[in-house]
């Protein structure tokens, strides 16, 4: 939940420089054949049209024409090795629609080019933990046949 | 709790409550059957005694007596078997071949024709028997006979309750589910007022400024037409009341006007708030995720052809007894390579619903029962249409109070779905069902109005059947030409109109005189006449068309509690209050010997 208001100050607290909501909001990916005006939006239960509208267009600028939304029921599974069922908690789904000529597109945060850096890198440190660990392992010949203790 | 004004389908809490069984509670009974063997005796369901000796196996044999009330089934009374049920495991003598003597014949015997089984659903069967059905029903004269064949089932619909979408971006689904194109900004050619009579539209200006003063301006118009009502009706019925008062009143002093000199306007038929209904099919949609039958959903189809229902009110529509002369001819390129937006998602994603509908088709006003076409004609052709502007401030409080500002697009979808609805339903009266299609055009003309701002718009209906069964999905256009948004006057103060545009009675002259008339060697009511057939013959046409289930009136059906045995209902439960104890465990006793039956009366 969060608060509407700013917080009531009381004498020794903390002055607040900015006031930041506690709602949150997940960007899902649109699905195949989604118009591109159309953004999906993963959010709490409490939060209402305007607070999604408000959200987006205060805190992101973004420019929204029309929200609709929708309380979607949590999953329910059977618990993992157990005779009873599970329910996982509400949320509810935001529809953002935005003007005709806005487009939306799903940032591709993993493209192979960057997967493939990463690997290499990954792959270079591994290669020098190796190296570190087979250093420990390494007989200290100039300590030969010494209790561990000597070095302290 | 928090929760949002008028949202439908909007739950914090679910309902679903998952029923948690122990499993040692549930087999505490299991395999124990045995240990009540002597008391209970459980014999084989309901097989019947052999009445004498000579019981042939095709011979129904009579049922135990059960005292269960007509009506009141359900799976625990035991049904009737039939007789080779009973000794279905004696041995048959089948003889593979014929016997030589019969093997060769003098005269050829050919095997009897069998005709098609019934159908039950056009969906569910092949497409010769579709193909079949459209035929059939294409026989049928009656317009109301084939109205009440069409529609007795429901179906899963994408029901349209009002002439334009409540989401934004509606205009290319509009566009798709009717295959219009859209001819933005710009009328047809004729519609051009250069000649128009100057001394008419001095005259007709007046009193147009006149009813609008009185309607929208005066202190009468708010709150004074209904002084008790008033005060528990909102906002939207008193503008609504208004508007509506203000088109009648402008097709009023409009006809007025022009009567001298176009006596066409004599014959127009006028219908206030007049319900249309009307279903189609839209052509190959994306499937949707969610609704689906289960026969779509098991045969995976990537496309379908979805069922569209549309009831909304017109405010004012107005019919002759003759066409308008279409705008262009069907050779046009207009109505043959105009392009018509495709849609890569079903319109569920922008938020319309899917619910189970009876599919009816009614333009208006009811038909004329066997109307005697050789006497006179039915006022059954389009003439003009008109839609006001009060629902946008109804339409914003349905979505939360969030102002889309596309005024425009909600004109153009009213344009293209009223107008397209209303003829697809004139067409049917023509004999056209959404399975056969139009052999000629249908056109309307139509205006948007709330006084201030005029938009005018002519719609001429190519084609309406899009069934992918009849349509290919390259076929003729329908065309709508919208003008852009005019005002009659920039501004109302102290009692005068500033800024007055003569173009917009120019328009409104232009349309009312254009004048309705048949077009030589056009049979426009092909399938439409009296029922010459005899019984026998509809008897067999009916067996065609077949006596479809209808899903949700069968569960209906069984339950007590509902409509159907209300009455039974309350004379067995009401009246019998030990009825529940007594007589409804009667199908659940064990199979007894008739003088054990008397015997155990009291028990059970």
């Amino acid at each position: 939940m969060s608060f509407r208001y700013y917080p009531m100050y009381l004498k020794g607290n903390p002055q607040l420089r900015v006031y930041l909501p506690n709602f949150w909001m997940k960007l899902l990916k649109p699905k195949e054949n989604d118009p591109k005006n159309l953004v999906t939006f993963k959010v709490p239960v409490q939060m209402t049209d305007w607070d999604i509208r408000n959200y987006l267009e205060k805190i992101y600028n973004v420019p929204v024409v029309g929200v609709r939304s929708q309380v979607k029921c949590g999953d329910i599974k059977p618990a993992q090795g157990a005779k009873y069922l599970i329910k996982d908690d509400d949320y509810r789904l935001a529809y953002i629609s935005l003007p005709k000529d806005k487009e939306f597109n799903w940032p591709n945060l993993f493209p192979d080019k960057k997967i493939e850096e990463e690997e290499t890198e990954f792959k270079k440190f591994k290669k020098a933990m190796e190296i570190e660990q087979k250093k420990g392992k390494r007989q200290n010949w100039s300590r030969h046949r010494v209790p561990s203790w000597f070095g302290v | 709790m928090l929760r949002q004004f008028g949202h439908p389908g909007g739950r914090i809490c679910s309902v679903f409550s998952p029923q948690v069984t122990s499993v040692r509670e549930r087999n505490k009974y299991q395999g124990k059957k045995d240990k009540n063997f002597d008391t209970v005796k459980w014999e084989h369901q309901n097989v019947p005694l052999q009445p004498h000796e000579d019981f042939e196996p095709d011979e129904w044999s009579p049922r135990r007596l059960t005292y269960y009330p007509e009506g009141l089934w359900s799976s625990l009374v035991p049904r009737p078997k039939p007789a080779w049920y009973v000794d279905r495991r004696k041995p048959i003598d089948i003889e593979t071949l014929n016997p030589r003597e019969k093997e060769w014949n003098d005269e050829p015997i050919y095997p009897e024709i069998i005709r098609e089984p019934k159908i039950a659903h056009f969906f569910k069967t092949s497409y010769l028997n579709r193909a079949k059905w459209y035929k059939e029903l294409s026989k049928i004269p009656e317009i109301d006979r084939k109205n009440v064949d069409i529609c007795k089932i429901t179906r899963l619909t994408m029901h349209l309750d009002r002439p334009y979408f409540q989401y934004y971006d509606g205009v290319q689904v509009a566009q798709n589910i009717t295959r219009t194109h859209l001819v933005d900004g710009k009328l047809p050619e004729s519609y051009y007022h250069n000649d128009v009579d100057e001394s008419l539209v001095v005259k007709l200006k007046s009193l147009l400024l006149d009813s609008i003063r009185v309607n929208k301006y005066s202190n009468r118009s708010k709150s004074a037409h209904v002084t008790i009502g008033s005060a528990c009706m909102n906002e939207d019925w008193e503008n609504r009341i208004i508007e509506n008062n203000l088109l009648q009143e402008i097709n009023y002093s409009v006809s007025n006007v022009l009567l001298p000199s176009s006596p066409h306007l004599l014959d127009l038929q006028v219908d206030v708030e007049a319900f249309d209904r009307s279903w189609w099919y839209a052509h190959q949609l994306p499937r949707p995720e969610k609704f689906m039958p289960m026969l779509w959903r098991s045969q995976r189809y990537e496309k379908i052809d979805q069922l569209i229902t549309y009831g909304a009110v017109t405010p004012l529509q107005i019919r002759t007894s003759s066409p308008l002369p279409r705008v262009v001819s069907g050779n046009d390129e207009l109505s043959s390579t105009a392009d018509v937006p495709i849609l890569n998602f079903h319109p569920v994603t922008l938020g319309s619903k899917i619910t189970s509908r009876y599919p009816v088709i009614l333009p208006g006003f009811w038909p004329e029962r066997n109307h005697d076409l050789e006497k006179s004609e039915p006022n059954d052709f389009p003439y003009m249409m008109m839609f006001g502007l009060h629902d946008l401030e109804t339409r914003k409080r349905f979505n939360n109070g969030q102002d889309f500002k596309d005024e425009e697009d909600v004109v153009k979808c009213k344009a293209m779905l009223g107008s397209f609805a209303w003829l697809n339903g004139l067409a049917f009266y023509h004999g056209f069902t959404p399975f056969h299609e139009i052999t000629y055009p249908f056109v309307t003309q139509g205006l948007v109005t709330d006084g201030q701002k005029w938009h005018f718009y002519v719609y001429q209906m190519n084609s309406h059947s899009f069934h992918s069964d009849l349509f290919t999905g390259d076929g003729p256009r329908n065309i709508c030409w919208i003008s852009p948004e005019m005002k009659l006057y920039q501004s109302y103060e102290d009692g005068q109109f500033i800024g007055v545009n003569d173009d917009v009675v120019k328009y409104l002259i232009k349309m009312y005189s254009k004048v309705p008339c048949k077009e030589p060697n056009v049979d426009y009511r092909t399938f439409v006449g009296k029922d010459l057939r005899t019984e026998e013959e509809i008897n067999v046409d009916r067996a065609v068309i077949g006596e479809r289930s209808n899903n949700i009136h069968d569960n209906w059906m069984w339950s007590y509690k509902n409509a159907r045995y209300r009455q039974l209902y309350h004379k067995l439960f009401v009246d019998n209050p030990d009825y529940d104890t007594t007589m409804m465990r009667i199908a659940m006793r064990p199979r007894l010997k008739p003088a054990e039956d008397y015997y155990y009366r009291w028990k059970y």
